[in-house]
């Protein structure tokens, strides 16, 4: 028999534990892959919305025209370089806008324009190039959704479009040649906008001065607020590495055992002459088989499991990021080797042991009781810089404000707590066997069960902390998410106080709209919502910073209940003439408060205001200003008006025929109270998902890992056991006590695990919520879902027991 | 503006140009008879000054400007401007008004060439807005804010503005017009088939040329071609070579061969008094003599030019540098000198040498 064969013998001798290895590499690559397919896709989006993005100018007639094909003619005639862009909206619910652009002049926009550098411009949407190579023929391109709802739609079958999938377009616009899109305009009922574009710096070119006649207004900042995205994927990196942690704690624990088992058949291979340098080369080579099996199949599920989360993930960044371009990406060649690296680093952590076989050569692991002075000195030295290691992670953690090291060294306090918890076990049960072991308390099978389970607390001291972790974070998880849900639902209740909700579907002219609503059956308060964009600039920075901006008209009896953080009084009635009300996040950004002043730009227009109040605003990382509606200029950047209606009784007006009923509200959508809530709440319980379900990953992993430990480990004391049966106990008995002392252990773990969690999640809610989004949670706590998960830890408990069986077994005492 | 390049690349995929032919595996399904399209043949004549403007029933056209200019203190230069049409679909059109259309493409070209130096500008628009166009009386052809358009009736000024280089020329076209092949019909292979074709030299009487912060004031003689046609270059034909040349004894020259399995060579003699005449296959000959190595491969910049029956016998050199008009079916269109029997100088274009795959 060869090397090899020797090295085969073992699994062949221990095949659960090669299974059991196989699957804990196996979920840790998959959870791990899967994130990063998920966050590194939506990092690449990030980058491409960022180079795509750029300062931009709309350009306007002075005399308030609309613009026509003359008026670009003009502008390209004197030497600029300046796109159309002609937004076509059908008059059908729900209906993707058709975007036309001109091919031949887009790549004065960055966002069009193809990099130079060749390969780059490989991997960018070719959308200019498509839409030039089907000139002949009418062709609008757009995600699967849009196109399906498109087709759904059938408007004119006069025109038959040509349709093609493309990743990367925003959601509900379909992007066609802008001759298409005037024959759309021209065939079905619809509003169309002509805009004429141009970059607000740049080519020397667009250094020309506009023609008489013609303004540029600021159409897009070009900012985006993507450290705020990276945020919110380095939280769910944060969740995938957690999971990598979770499974270096098993693997290790499991090569452990092989140590201790394999310990023999490896001396005697280097009795028979194999070099121990050769062994080390094989055990690396074992090593790095196993990850790359573990990695390669994981890496592989890790994929699908990216696929079947996109969606839940797409509808998270385009809701919270306003991120629309997740393009799919496949598994490269280097995430597969990062990840099997990642793995072999893992596993030979976990194999130190064996390659160090002259160093320990007697005192393996589970010696115990071996050199119990030195290993007792060794023990507290060991604890004590757990506790330090504790102790730095804790004080780093409430220091700082940065939010890898918030992740860093809350790990690093999970790690210190986690990895002392059997060690507490364990000295709770000493503590315990002492005391049945003293005088008129002697209660030796008492005695000897506590001793039982400090052996299960040390021998399982990994697997143990791993399911610490695991219950941990899905206790601090949950904690967020509901705390979440229920602050969010509450402040929902408060802020929506109209009937309807109105979104035109298009920009359009906001007195004009509100007296028409006036006039409709039914409607009995009109509340407009006008969003765009400024610039605050505070401090005299030069960088100024985009916020959102939402002007509301403060007589509306409509927002008398909004709530407020913290606001001066009669904020209302003093907004107009000299406040602002700012969002959380801006606040807590720019650390303001009520009193402060504040500078900001709103087009052309400079202004210093009162912070008047600070209102929550959850759900959004952006900052926002909200002003008098009369403040707010036409030109707004990006202004887009929105409606609140009080309606008389939404259960007796027909307002979902209103679109159709006047032509002047063709493409905009109505919503109730309770559809917009249901919509909002939606957004939220995707992300939440997602990460609930990374948790019961986490946390199935650790427990299987437990119960395949466990069954080795229940094995091995069965000597223990089998003793206690020939000194007369019965082996009914024995089998009830061998699954209570299971489910002690796991529960006290899960006891104590419980307030690890309940750290976690303040961890969260008060440290990584206002770092990723902007905004703090209060901390609720949830008593219910700890029992649920103090039971699933029993149920664990039970399992390991239930399934050893019988703990009897009189062939182990021919050894003794 | 060099975003457009690309474009330009697409532009000459879906449309294929008889001065920019490529290999059937590209252009395939441009080599089949365009539907609806008219046909250039033997027999039609030209009609001044109509034929100056556009003509929308045909599927391809250009108005093909090339000059050799010098600067008072003797720096030569090299100018190339170029306006294409390209139709999608048949003319003319019924709808005047300017609106979003999908009838056809223009396109133009800008070239500022010195020794061991070229500059290269492109621009695309779609037709039917007014953003690029030709009109016949007075003349003026434009694309955005380039335009070349007659001042008066003996001249034409040129404007180029291209942020790294700019050109503003006057120009004078010398009557009589240049017909080239029969009447004005151009044939490019001898199984049929070609393009209606005339020419003007020209003279450019005074100019500004700017490279970066230097202006030179320049004056010079060239070239102007006026072609239209709704035929490709058979799947067989791989490329072709042009030259106009301009002798210092006033006579002008301008010959081409479309290279293929059977070669295909046509040329027509100026006189210094202008009157012109198609020379035949067998009165003349042009064969390269020397290859340089360029950036797209190597290409024949050195040419000997016979026309026994005027006793020319010339060595035509281009001048040293790489002079390709970059893109995917880039092109070189470069100034040359003349020498051997008569001295001179004048315009060379290559097309089919690239050796990326589209080429040779």
């Amino acid at each position: 028999m060869g090397l090899a064969g020797v090295f085969l013998s073992h699994y062949r001798r221990h095949p659960g534990q090669l299974l059991g290895l196989l699957l804990i590499l196996l979920c840790a690559a998959m959870l791990w892959s899967g994130v990063r397919s998920l966050t590194g896709s939506a990092e690449n989006a990030v980058a491409k919305s960022t180079t795509a993005l750029e300062p931009l100018l709309s350009v306007v007639r002075t005399d308030g025209e609309p613009l026509a094909v003359d008026d670009f003619v003009r502008l390209r005639r004197s030497g600029l370089c300046v796109s159309p862009r002609l937004e076509v909206r059908v008059a059908a619910n729900d209906a993707p806008a058709v975007i036309g652009i001109d091919p031949f002049s887009a790549a004065c926009l960055r966002q069009y324009r193809q990099s130079p550098d060749e390969e780059a411009a490989d991997r960018e949407l070719p959308i200019v190039g498509q839409l030039l190579s089907a000139l002949d023929r009418p062709l609008l391109l757009g995600s699967a959704r849009d196109i399906a709802r498109w087709r759904q739609l059938s408007l004119s079958d006069s025109l038959r479009f040509e349709l093609g999938e493309v990743d990367g377009l925003p959601r509900g616009q379909l992007l066609t040649d802008i001759a298409v899109a005037s024959e759309v305009a021209s065939l079905v009922p619809s509003n169309s906008r002509l805009q004429i574009l141009l970059p607000a710096m740049g080519t020397q070119t667009n250094q020309l001065p506009l023609p008489e006649g013609y303004l540029g207004q600021v159409e897009d900042y070009g900012v985006q607020p993507d450290p705020l995205v990276n945020a919110f994927l380095l939280s769910l990196d944060a969740l995938g590495a957690l999971a990598l942690l979770v499974a270096a704690l098993l693997v290790r624990s499991v090569y452990r055992f092989a140590l201790e088992q394999r310990r023999r058949s490896l001396e005697i291979l280097v009795r028979v002459g194999v070099p121990r340098s050769m062994l080390r080369v094989a055990l690396i080579a074992e090593v790095l088989l196993v990850a790359l099996i573990g990695g390669t199949l994981g890496v592989w599920l890790g994929e699908r499991l990216a696929s079947a989360m996109a969606d839940g993930f797409q509808g998270t960044l385009s809701g919270l990021f306003n991120v629309d371009t997740l393009g799919k990406s496949a598994a490269t060649a280097e995430t597969w080797l990062g990840m099997v690296l990642i793995l072999a680093v893992v596993v030979s952590w976990a194999c130190l042991d064996l390659l160090m076989l002259r160093q320990e050569p007697r005192h393996g692991p589970l010696s115990s009781g071996a050199g119990a002075s030195s290993g007792s000195r060794g023990r507290w030295r060991w604890l004590g810089a757990l506790l330090l290691f504790f102790a730095v992670s804790l004080l780093v953690l409430l220091a700082t404000d940065t939010l890898w090291l918030v992740f860093v060294s809350a790990t690093g306090c999970l790690l210190g707590v986690g990895l002392l918890l059997p060690d507490v076990l364990n000295h709770l049960f000493a503590r315990a066997e002492c005391h049945y072991a003293q005088g008129h308390n002697t209660q030796p099978l008492l005695e000897w069960s506590c001793s039982e389970m400090r052996a299960l607390c040390r021998l399982l001291s990994l697997p143990l902390t791993a399911l610490a972790f695991a219950i941990a974070t899905a206790i601090g998880v949950q904690a967020m998410v509901n705390g979440f849900e229920s602050t969010f639902a509450r402040w929902l209740d408060q802020r929506l106080q109209g009937d309807l909700y109105l979104d035109p579907g298009q920009p359009v002219t906001t007195s004009e709209w509100s007296a028409r609503l006036e006039q409709l059956h039914g409607v009995t308060m009109v509340l407009p919502m006008v969003r765009g964009r400024a610039l605050l600039q505070q401090g005299g920075s030069v960088d100024a910073l985009p916020v959102d901006v939402l002007a509301i008209d403060p007589a509306s009896p409509l927002l008398q209940d909004w709530p407020f953080k913290d606001a001066v009084p009669y904020l209302w009635s003093e907004l107009p003439a000299r406040g602002v009300l700012i969002n959380e996040q801006l606040s807590r950004r720019q650390s303001l408060a009520v009193g402060d002043h504040i500078r900001f730009r709103i087009g052309a227009e400079l202004h210093v205001r009162e912070v008047l109040g600070i209102y929550a605003d959850y759900g959004r990382p952006d900052g926002e200003l909200m002003l008098s509606l009369t403040l707010v200029p036409d030109s707004l950047p990006n202004r887009y008006s929105t409606f609140v209606l009080g309606a008389s009784d939404t259960r007796k007006i027909r307002w979902r025929e209103w679109p159709e009923k006047n032509a002047w509200m063709a493409g905009s959508r109505l919503r109730d109270q309770a559809g917009l809530k249901q919509a909002a709440n939606a957004a939220f319980a995707r992300t939440f998902h997602m990460t609930q379900l990374l948790n019961g990953l986490t946390l199935g992993l650790a427990g299987t890992a437990l119960t395949l430990m466990g069954l080795v480990i229940f094995r091995m004391r069965q000597g223990s056991y089998t003793l206690l049966h020939v000194y007369g106990v019965q082996q009914k008995q024995l089998r009830r006590r061998m699954i209570a002392h299971s489910m002690l252990v796991t529960g006290l773990l899960a006891l104590f695990a419980i307030p690890l969690g309940i750290f976690l999640g303040w961890v969260l809610v008060a440290r990584v919520n206002p770092a990723a989004f902007g905004w703090a949670l209060p901390l609720y706590f949830y008593p219910g879902f700890w029992l649920q998960v103090w039971l699933v830890c029993l149920l664990i408990g039970a399992l390991v027991g239930v399934l050893v069986g019988n703990p009897v077994r009189l062939e182990t005492l021919k050894h003794e | 503006m060099k975003g457009p390049g690309r474009i330009l690349l697409v532009f000459l995929l879906l449309a294929g140009c008889a001065k920019e032919p490529a290999p059937e595996s590209s252009l395939g399904a441009l080599s089949d008879p365009p539907e609806g399209f008219r046909q250039a043949e033997p027999g039609m004549t030209v009609k001044l000054p109509e034929d100056m403007g556009p003509h929308p029933e045909y599927r391809l056209e250009w108005w093909y400007l090339t000059a050799n200019l010098q600067s008072a203190e003797g720096e030569r230069f090299g100018v190339q401007w170029t306006l294409f049409r390209s139709g999608i679909r048949p003319g003319p059109f019924q709808e005047k008004a300017p609106g979003w259309k999908r009838n056809e493409i223009w396109l133009a070209h800008a070239a500022l060439s010195r020794p061991q130096e070229h500059h290269f500008a492109d621009r695309a628009a779609r037709g039917g807005t007014a953003q690029a166009g030709v009109e016949v009386s007075p003349f003026k052809a434009w694309i955005d804010h380039w335009e070349l358009e007659s001042l008066d009736a003996e001249t034409w000024q040129l404007v180029v503005d291209e942020g790294d280089f700019r050109y503003r020329l006057k120009i004078q076209p010398q009557r009589p017009v240049v017909l080239n092949g029969d009447g004005g019909f151009s044939a490019k292979s001898s199984a049929g088939g070609g393009s209606m074709y005339f020419s003007y030299p020209l003279q450019v009487t005074e100019g500004e040329i700017q490279i970066g912060d230097s202006v030179y004031a320049v004056t010079g003689q060239g070239w102007f071609d006026r072609e239209w046609s709704s035929q490709y270059l058979k799947p067989e034909q791989e490329g072709w070579d042009w030259m106009a040349l301009h002798l210092d004894d006033g006579r002008h020259l301008m010959l081409f061969r479309v290279r293929g399995l059977e070669d295909f060579y046509s040329a027509t003699l100026v006189a210094a008094d202008g009157t012109s005449r198609a020379l035949d296959a067998e009165e003349f000959s042009m064969h390269p003599v020397q290859l340089r190595k360029s950036r797209f491969g190597e290409v024949p910049v050195a040419w000997g030019v016979k026309v026994p029956s005027v006793q020319l016998n010339l060595l035509v050199r281009s001048w040293p540098g790489d002079y390709w008009n970059p893109g995917t079916l880039r092109y070189w269109e470069g100034p040359v000198l003349v020498g051997g029997s008569h001295t001179g100088e004048g315009y060379l274009e290559m097309t089919g040498y690239e050796d990326d795959g589209s080429g040779t």
